[in-house]
């Protein structure tokens, strides 16, 4: 197993790689770069134009820009950012923290409520609860989520009961731990809703679909005929066959968790990641693209690899290793 | 007597027909009386699709029946809470036909086997206790105890299907039923399978309920046969006076296609409708006549 893990990381190093490369030449061959904008500004010259030019190295082969940045990534630097002027790693690092607080709420609110009732509805099937779930279900898959972000926030502002957007309130700073704690969950609860309504109907379906499969298995019958009660049947044998289907998308949802946030945080004024690449992209900041892209392939792969020893871990079946 | 099954009934509805209402029936046990001895084999064979598979679930109750009722030691079952259900169920054990699907893939040998232990606390106190139980078993039916950390897919077919029998030992149950045990094995593990379970019954004091459609593997094993047919039994008696003096046009039909396989055409359909009735023509041997 160690070795299979070794593998797989001494795997990622070439990939991330890749992906940098693709998202330099998107980047670079698409027409224009960060100074242009700069240059339609009479009032800069050209000789500092050129300067930048020649600082930001832009004037140098693309393939040279490319290893010079690679070579930069192995001291530890992700570069600068033109828009920010700074270190982009101290502009990514607490964006990125904001990112992940709130995936991570919407993903415990998700797995939390769907695996439960995708239980539930698979155990009670064909009754009047499954239905209603299933009905629910079809409603809530059908809406995009920033339409739901967007009747909550309505919502929001016709009740008070929620902010508007944002993370902290303006009295943060004055706030005692705990009411920090609660302002801060008070901004989390849209976007934390709007981002786990869709994703709960879609997970609560593969469960029910997961479970019913493993509930019609002749160990069930074994189970039950060897006199165990229909708790045990269903927790101890049914669930842990279902469950290795959702092990594989844990792995998807994590590597989501930075990208899937983005629509949403930009509706609901989320300081995250997404809103951040998007205006980086826009204005050809592009080493704070290329630090954001590196993360996402980050989280991706070691999501996947993450969900591959999980699934080892909980399927016998399943090694990696010959033996 | 063991167990005694009273005009039992299972019909499964066709959906069709408006609303998918139910519109005919599969009268798959139908007026099943059948009387199990304590330490007796008796045998249940018939071709596929008769009604077997679904007997042996209903003496188990893991379906509901439709009528009759099921007396096991001098209790109706039917009437049981889930609770009491349960604790019968552990007096009588079910092997299924097939030992790929009916173990769990997750669960090793010995947690399969430790699993039962966990229902019967009075005779499995301690840790040591199960261990001693489980080699105990594990020898009987031919396996050894370095196997237990295996899951099952580590094993063959025939292993599996000892591991299965094993396993339904585990809580001493008095009656087996062995739903197709050992058809889905290839004919030498068929034979150790069933010299393990004539050994087994010595050792244990077991009855059985052998569901077969397999002739020559029920006369071996057998003390009584019984001949299932749409959802009826048509012919029921000793094993040697079924096989030399069979009475029922089915039983006959039977025979002559599993010892000469030679298939007689029916010149008309068999009756097993409404109005007949099984009837002792020879002591012990009943056979279902109009």
């Amino acid at each position: 197993m160690l070795k299979y893990i070794f593998k797989r990381v001494a795997i990622m190093i070439p990939m991330l790689l890749g992906i940098a490369l693709l998202t330099f030449m998107l980047m670079r061959l698409s027409p224009g770069n960060y100074l242009d904008t700069i240059r339609l500004d009479p009032q800069i010259s050209k000789e500092t134009i050129a300067y930048y030019e020649r600082l930001f190295q832009l004037d140098k082969p693309l393939i040279y820009q490319y290893v010079h940045w690679v070579l930069n990534l192995l001291r530890g630097e992700f570069g600068y950012s033109f828009y920010y002027n700074v270190p982009v790693v101290q502009i990514i690092s607490w964006r990125l923290f904001n990112t992940f607080i709130l995936a991570f709420a919407s993903f415990l609110m998700t797995w939390l409520i769907a695996i439960p009732l995708g239980i539930w509805a698979a155990v009670n099937r064909n009754r009047k609860t499954d239905q209603a779930i299933q009905f629910f279900s079809y409603v809530f898959l059908s809406w995009p989520s920033f339409f739901v972000a967007m009747i909550l926030l309505f919502w929001a502002s016709q009740t008070g009961i929620l902010p508007l957007g944002g993370m902290h309130s303006p009295n943060y700073e004055n706030l005692n731990l705990w009411q920090q704690f609660v302002d801060l969950v008070k901004h989390l609860a849209i976007p934390t809703i709007a981002l786990s309504i869709g994703s709960i109907a879609a997970l609560q379906k593969i469960m029910r679909g997961n479970m019913l499969e493993a509930l019609g298995q002749k160990y069930i019958l074994t189970a039950r005929a060897k006199g165990l009660p229909e708790n045990k049947v269903i927790y101890r044998h049914a669930l842990r066959n279902a469950i290795n289907p959702l092990i594989t998308l844990l792995g998807y949802e994590f590597s989501g968790l930075l990208s899937g946030a983005a629509l949403i945080e930009i509706i609901c004024s989320w300081p995250g990641l997404g809103s951040l690449m998007l205006t980086a992209v826009r204005s050809k900041d592009i080493y704070l693209v290329m630090a954001s892209m590196m993360m996402g392939g980050i989280l991706f792969i070691v999501g996947n690899l993450l969900a591959d020893i999980f699934l080892a871990k909980a399927d016998p079946r399943i090694r990696y290793d010959k033996r | 007597m063991l167990l005694q099954l009273k005009n039992i009934k299972k019909y499964f509805p066709i959906a069709g027909g408006f609303l998918k209402a139910p519109t005919r029936f599969v009268k798959a046990v139908n007026d099943i009386n059948l009387d199990i001895l304590a330490g007796e084999n008796i045998s249940l064979v018939g071709e596929s699709g008769c009604g077997k598979t679904t007997l042996a679930r209903l003496v188990m109750l893991l379906m509901p029946l439709d009528s009759g009722s099921i007396i096991f030691d001098g209790q109706d079952i039917t009437k049981f809470s889930p609770r009491e259900l349960r604790n019968y169920r552990k007096n009588v054990q079910l092997v299924f036909q097939d030992p790929y699907s009916s173990l769990d893939p997750r669960f090793t040998i010995r947690r399969v086997m430790k699993e039962a232990m966990t229902l019967d606390v009075k005779n499995y106190k301690s840790e040591s206790d199960k261990e001693a139980r489980i080699e105990e078993l594990l020898r009987a039916v031919g396996l050894k105890a370095e196997m237990l950390n295996r899951y099952p897919h580590e094993f063959s077919g025939g292993e599996r299907q000892r591991i299965a029998i094993a396993r339904s030992l585990v809580l001493n149950p008095k009656l087996l039923i062995l739903d197709e045990a050992v058809s889905s094995l290839d004919v030498i593990i068929q034979e150790q399978i069933i010299q393990l379970l004539k050994k087994l019954q010595q050792d244990f004091g077991l009855t059985y309920l052998f569901i077969s459609h397999n002739l020559k593997v029920v006369r071996k094993i057998s003390h009584k046969i019984a001949v299932m047919y749409r959802g009826k039994i048509v012919e029921l008696a000793k094993t040697d006076e079924l096989f030399k003096n069979p009475l029922h046009p089915y039983t006959k039909e039977l025979l002559s296609a599993a010892i000469n396989y030679k298939s007689i055409l029916r010149d008309k359909d068999i009756d097993v409708s409404k109005r007949t009735e099984l009837i002792e023509k020879i002591p012990g041997h009943f056979v279902l006549i109009n």
